[in-house]
């Protein structure tokens, strides 16, 4: 045979093409096909090209087909590994803040517990020193009403003091007065005794002594007082403790400075022991 | 804002902040630095404060979503104190975006294309308002004032009071915060302080009570020297002289709370003086720790008078009782303008003894201090 398939070897033949096909006849040496067996034989292969080509053309849709639908999947996957990705990060960063927040939450609780008692402290410190000034305020405000109410009871205590020794005083005063009293009423009445004494004694010498001269007895007699009789004799000696009858006499103190002003004229009052104590 | 659907958001908001708003804001920061890494260094080591000043403003973001009037000037304030961050309008994209991932992650099966749209579209309007006020403000202001320390004078073993000098000069009205970070020491802690004297030179006088775990008011008392670097934010609050007011003045301050009366009084007397009445407590003697300038202050001004009330000190020869009782019970003061400042327990009793004895809610404005 000498049939020419003219096609390019991806195209398939299809059983029309194989059926068309006209092959030349023999000429008399009688070895050619029967040509009805021929015709058969390719109506046979045309069929089967026909059905081989639609099974082709149908797996090569289900191919693609898959094809796609991979694909498909596989972006599927790489968009949800992406988000996952995403997830992650997200995640991590956000551990990472809440561990730096909480760790500088701590710190500053740690500052406020620490600024809170310091305060506190502060606080307790300063109420106990306001109480301990006013207390010791009150104390020493006390202390010197204290000082205050003990001066002035002393003040009271010597004005007391004071009013009872003037009191004092003055009865001392009093009774120095009142014994000086006496005791000018006793000078006066021991003088006054010792006066008529002496005169009495003057006159029992005078009467013994007049009886031994007669002129000494007249020139007594003439005089009435007997201080007369006393300044008549200048030369008796200065008053000294004279021993009469056993008992002797001292000359009181200040006794003439109260002299009467009797003495007769011309003779000076006798000297007198004068120890300068004025009655 | 027209077009979106409102309620889905506050719904949507609601579920997610019922898994836990810490929870919530913890994935918010975390989606936002690990995708910029470069906004991590804007904040501070520690979040913990952070997430919830985010929280809060959200929830006073969406509660309002649909009240234009509060949001507004809300969202301004808060886009002109960004600033001082460093935020710029190219970051709230990034923003933008790290929230509605943190939506979209806590929603689960709830989240919708609808929400994902309406909360982008919110967000943008959001964003705008911000970015838009901070932009105007940038004409006039700088972002933040730097300062330096120059006098550091501890009165009490918790109480200083700071001498600081800026650059130029601070444009806020007396008896306005400002908001302060210790660069130097508490570098990216911002807290708020009320300058003690009125505006126009370049001193500032702050008052810094230490807090007990606070890391800003520690720094400020206990660490501060003279030559440590400040940076002040812009001012806020409106605890303010009425320019146009006449009434005569009744301030009531509790311990540090006496800064902003003294900016006050001092704007006060700029302005020719008007009859004032200062009531100043403390819980003892030693605690007044600003005898000598108050009572300078007392004895300059004729139309000034000063009461100072201890609380909590049998030693005190003056007034004793708590400021806000001693105050109210001082004389007749409902024709008055009120200032009132200090702790927030000092400043709600003596606000409700005020209210007692007749004085009109509208002529009180009050101030507490604020976190440590």
């Amino acid at each position: 045979m000498t049939a020419a398939i003219p096609r390019a070897q991806e195209q398939l033949v299809t059983g029309t093409e194989l059926v068309a096909v006209r092959f030349a006849t023999t000429k008399g040496l009688g070895r050619g096909y029967d040509p009805q067996q021929v015709d058969a034989f390719v109506a046979r292969s045309g069929a089967a090209v026909d059905r081989l080509t639609d099974r082709l053309t149908a797996a090569e849709q289900e191919l693609q087909d898959a094809t796609t639908q991979i694909q498909q999947l596989r972006d599927r996957i790489d968009r949800d590994s992406r988000r996952d990705e995403v997830q992650q990060a997200v995640t991590v960063l956000t551990t990472a803040q809440i561990t730096a927040d909480s760790t500088v939450a701590q710190a500053d609780a740690y500052s406020a517990r620490v600024m809170a008692e310091a305060r506190d402290l502060y606080d307790d410190t300063r109420r106990q020193a306001a109480v301990l000034e006013q207390e010791t305020e009150d104390k020493a405000r006390a202390v010197y009403q204290d000082a205050l109410d003990r001066v002035a009871a002393v003040e009271r205590e010597n004005a007391d003091r004071l009013a009872q020794l003037t009191l004092t005083t003055a009865t001392v005063q009093q009774e120095l007065d009142d014994q000086t009293a006496y005791l000018r009423t006793l000078r006066d009445a021991t003088r006054t005794q010792m006066e008529t004494f002496l005169e009495g004694l003057l006159d029992h010498l005078t009467e013994e002594y007049g009886r031994a001269h007669p002129m000494a007895a007249q020139a007594v007699a003439a005089t009435p007082t007997s201080t007369a009789r006393r300044s008549r004799r200048p030369d008796r000696p200065p008053r000294r403790p004279t021993s009469v009858a056993g008992r002797t006499f001292t000359q009181p103190p200040g006794l003439h400075q109260q002299q009467t002003t009797d003495n007769p004229a011309g003779t000076p009052p006798p000297a007198t022991e004068d120890d300068g104590s004025g009655a | 804002m027209a077009d979106i659907d409102t309620s889905a958001l506050k719904e949507n908001f609601a579920t997610v902040a019922a898994r836990g708003g810490d929870d919530v804001a913890l994935y918010f920061y975390s989606y936002l630095f690990l995708k910029y890494p470069e906004t991590r260094e804007m904040f501070p080591p520690a979040m913990t404060r952070q997430r919830d000043r985010l929280v809060g403003a959200l929830v006073r973001i969406v509660t309002n979503v649909d009240n234009g009037a509060v949001l507004v000037p809300y969202l301004e304030d808060l886009g002109r104190d960004h600033r001082k961050f460093g935020t710029l309008t190219a970051h709230y994209p990034a923003v933008g975006e790290a929230l509605l991932a943190t939506l979209r992650h806590f929603s689960g099966d709830t989240w919708t294309d609808r929400l994902a749209a309406d909360w982008a579209a919110a967000y943008g309007v959001v964003a705008a308002a911000m970015s838009g006020a901070a932009e105007t403000a940038a004409l006039t202001d700088p972002p933040y004032w730097d300062a330096e320390i120059v006098e550091v004078d501890r009165r009490t073993f918790d109480i200083a009071v700071l001498t600081v000098r800026t650059g130029v000069p601070v444009p806020y009205r007396a008896g306005q915060s400002l908001a302060v970070e210790p660069s130097t020491l508490r570098p990216r802690e911002w807290r708020w302080y009320t300058p003690a004297n009125a505006p126009g030179g370049r001193d500032i006088e702050l008052h810094a009570r230490l807090i007990p775990g606070g890391p800003v008011s520690t720094a400020l008392v206990r660490a501060a020297a003279p030559g440590d670097r400040l940076r002040f934010g812009p001012p806020f609050g409106r605890m303010t002289l009425d320019p146009a007011g006449q009434r005569p003045l009744l301030m009531v301050a509790g311990s540090t709370g006496l800064a902003p009366m003294k900016a006050l009084i001092d704007q006060v007397a700029r302005d020719g003086g008007r009859r004032t009445h200062l009531y100043f407590g403390a819980r003892s003697g030693r605690e007044v720790y600003d005898r000598d300038a108050v009572a300078a202050l007392d004895e300059r001004h004729p139309w000034l008078t000063v009461i100072t009330a201890v609380s909590d000190d049998l030693r005190w020869t003056g007034v004793q009782g708590l400021v806000g009782e001693v105050a109210a019970a001082g004389g007749e003061w409902s024709g008055h303008d009120v200032y009132v400042c200090g702790s927030p327990v000092m400043v709600e009793a003596t606000v409700k003894q005020l209210l007692a004895v007749g004085v009109p809610e509208p002529q009180i404005r009050f101030e507490e201090f604020g976190e440590a």
